[in-house]
């Protein structure tokens, strides 16, 4: 049985990717993702958290809303946004879809991190 | 007859194999689903078996050749009776995190472990092999 080589020089054409919006909201930042969270595109995801945790703001969400694939990468992503936010800034994720939901309750990380249905119902949270 | 003129019924088997780079997991992945579709699978089943899988080569190419280091990774799914087995195997020593807890791969495995039916993960001197089925 033969194996179609994949070549991994060429960058892939079927490849969806990553669009990461960071965003004032009030008093908030808000980091919008929409695509596909996978190796290639979380570092985008993890330097809007940087750029949004530097910020000093008190709430930030990550709305995830539009995501369509979640990877245990950036699973760790939020986990550590979450500590990096400390005491000074609370992190929220709002998970609307079965590609986020399921990853984070299989991990118990909806557990662990404030997750939220809707943007609104994060924001409206109010700030901790 | 030349294989293109054949009526298109769906293969009962997808190899795939390429050099690790993080790109990879993610090509694969969109092929695979594309097969399973074919197949008839459900959307649920497509979702468990593409996000496993990509697990299992996430795992391969950012444990098994850390900071970039050469390596083939290879994937075969195949049908028989009803039951997919996708079987993910690379050429280097990562230790799956049994006794040494790694918060990337280990919450790669614990996805693993809920996603698939049967799963299981054999470190081997030559390379790591991770093993998952499903009945469609």
């Amino acid at each position: 049985m033969e194996s179609n080589p994949v070549s991994a020089d060429q960058p892939p054409t079927d490849v969806s990717g990553a669009n990461v919006v960071l965003e004032h909201q009030g008093s908030a930042m808000v980091v919008r993702v929409t695509g596909e969270l996978d190796l290639v595109t979380t570092p985008m995801l993890e330097e809007s958290i940087g750029t949004a945790l530097g910020d000093g703001s008190p709430l930030l969400v990550i709305d995830l809303t539009g995501v369509t694939f979640l990877a245990s990468g950036a699973l760790s992503a939020l986990v550590a946004a979450h500590q990096a936010g400390a005491d000074r800034t609370t992190v929220r994720i709002v998970a609307a879809n079965r590609a986020t939901v399921l990853p984070l309750q299989m991990t118990g990380l909806d557990q662990v991190l404030a997750v939220f249905r809707t943007l609104a119902d994060a924001l409206a949270a109010g700030e901790r | 007859m030349h294989p293109r003129d054949k009526p298109a019924a769906p293969a009962a088997r997808l190899d795939r194999q390429g050099p690790a780079s993080i790109g990879l997991p993610t090509t694969v992945r969109v092929q695979l689903t594309d097969w399973l579709h074919g197949l008839g699978a459900s959307d649920d089943a497509v979702f468990n078996i593409g996000l496993a899988t990509y697990e299992a080569m996430a795992n391969a190419v950012v444990h098994a050749y850390p900071f970039g280091m050469a390596g083939e990774v290879e994937m075969h799914a195949w049908v028989d009776e009803g039951t997919v087995t996708v079987t993910v195997a690379d050429h280097g020593r990562w230790k799956p995190p049994l006794s040494e807890p790694d918060p990337l791969g280990g919450r790669g495995l614990v996805l693993i472990r809920q996603l698939a039916e049967q799963a299981s993960v054999v470190p081997g001197e030559q390379g790591t092999l991770i093993r998952m089925s499903w009945t469609l």
